[in-house]
């Protein structure tokens, strides 16, 4: 997850586009990381000292790290500790970048420390993280009294997007405007609180929904489609509801629905716009 | 050889009962599906099986009534209960009627390989 908090960051300070962010995080997978991003992320190394590094390997048969070592650089334990940090996550977005060119190491290494400044790196946990970005960009007024509880509503959904459609979700807006040719997938929880929870998506949207969350083959929006995307909320709202009954309140849940072009109701609604590499969703919540 | 396990599922949802039901004959039982809480009530009378998946969020019944129901039929039913909502109080509700386990959602494969072996042992 942390690439995504990475690559949130960079979207939200305007330093690149969504879909040049979205397509690195596509990408990152198959990158491994090189020593001198890495160097940098530790602060082992300067971007001047790693483009040094780069040049001399131009002109000398040796690998990165032993330029490192042989220019005094980097001492052993420094190398150890970049080798063993080599498959992680968010350098691997950071590598990506650097490879597609769209930043400079100097760049990088501008925003890397920016992000930490912001204490968003290896503080919090993913839950907590995910959570102060959005509370950052979607401004729910602080009466609502439900308003950490749409915070955790959206920091669930995310994740639950990684986890069960094998995406990246990058917030990109919070207004939403009523479609009626988009689906619209909701279901209620009601109890000691009430959530009504949708999202709404175009039609091929909705069928790559169904068809990363079901592992099923489906060419159309079939029954089994429709009935996927439902499950895909219906599992999300079931991990909610736990988390809420941890914490003393319970809920139940009503059965989903999935229909095209039907409104929401609630007296106050709240949207993001979530962009994936399969187009666009957006989440609305409404309280009682 | 051994007679193969009837297994009744219910859950409203296509995907769900898909995918179960290949689960379940690969483990070679025959599979019976209902749809909703009645459904599910009916079908229990009509074909006694040995063992019972059911959701607990369903159109009709919800799968807490339609437990009680079945256990008023046949106290021995053994019902695994198959829900999203794996909330400690669903949880102790269920158990509390009778259930012989509950099984949060997403499920992965050995959870309902060890349940049918469960529903096997109640039955020997």
């Amino acid at each position: 997850m942390f690439s995504q908090f990475f690559a949130q960051y960079i979207l939200n300070q305007g330093l690149l586009t969504p879909s040049q962010v979205q397509e690195a995080l596509e990408s990152r997978r198959a990158v491994q990381v090189k020593l001198g991003v890495l160097a940098i992320n530790q602060g082992f190394l300067t971007a001047e000292q790693v483009e040094e590094i780069h040049s001399l390997q131009q002109r000398i048969d040796k690998r990165f790290g032993e330029i490192a070592l042989d220019e005094g650089y980097l001492s052993e334990d420094q190398l150890i500790t970049l080798l063993d940090t080599q498959d992680n996550d968010h350098l691997n977005f950071g590598q990506t970048l650097v490879d597609k060119g769209y930043m400079t190491l100097r760049q990088l290494e501008n925003a890397l420390e920016e992000y930490k400044l912001e204490g968003s790196l290896d503080q919090q946990s993913d839950a907590a993280c995910i959570k102060e970005q959005i509370r950052t960009q979607l401004k729910i007024p602080q009466d609502d009294k439900n308003v950490e509880l749409y915070y955790d509503y959206i920091s669930l959904f995310l994740r639950a997007m990684v986890r069960f459609l094998d995406t990246s979700p990058l917030l990109a807006a919070i207004t939403y405007e009523h479609d009626s040719n988009q689906w619209f997938v909701s279901q209620s929880m009601t109890g000691d609180i009430t959530l009504h929870s949708s999202f709404t998506a175009e039609d091929s949207v909705l069928l790559e929904v169904a068809c990363r969350y079901s592992g099923e083959k489906i060419c159309e929006l079939d029954e089994l489609a429709v009935d996927s995307a439902g499950e895909f909320l219906n599992v999300t709202n079931g991990l909610f509801c736990i988390n809420l009954s941890n914490m003393g309140l319970d809920l139940d849940l009503h059965p989903q629905r999935v229909t095209k072009g039907a409104a929401f109701r609630g007296k106050s609604n709240y949207a993001v716009a979530i962009d994936t590499d399969f187009g666009r969703i957006n989440l609305v919540m409404a309280g009682a | 050889m051994q007679k193969p396990l009837k297994i009744l599922i219910s859950d409203d949802s296509l995907l769900l009962r898909k995918k179960l039901r290949e689960e379940l004959e690969k483990l070679s039982c025959q599979v019976v599906e209902a749809k909703d809480g009645e459904e599910v009530i009916e079908l229990y009378n009509q074909f006694r099986p040995d063992g019972v998946f059911m959701d607990i969020v369903m159109p009709k019944a919800n799968g807490i009534d339609a437990l009680k129901k079945i256990k008023e039929i046949d106290q021995e039913a053994r019902v695994i209960m198959l829900s999203s909502t794996g909330t400690a109080a669903n949880l102790l509700e269920a158990l509390k009627l009778g259930a012989i386990d509950f099984i949060q959602k997403p499920y992965n494969s050995s959870q309902i390989v060890k349940a049918v072996n469960d529903m096997i042992r109640k039955e020997n």
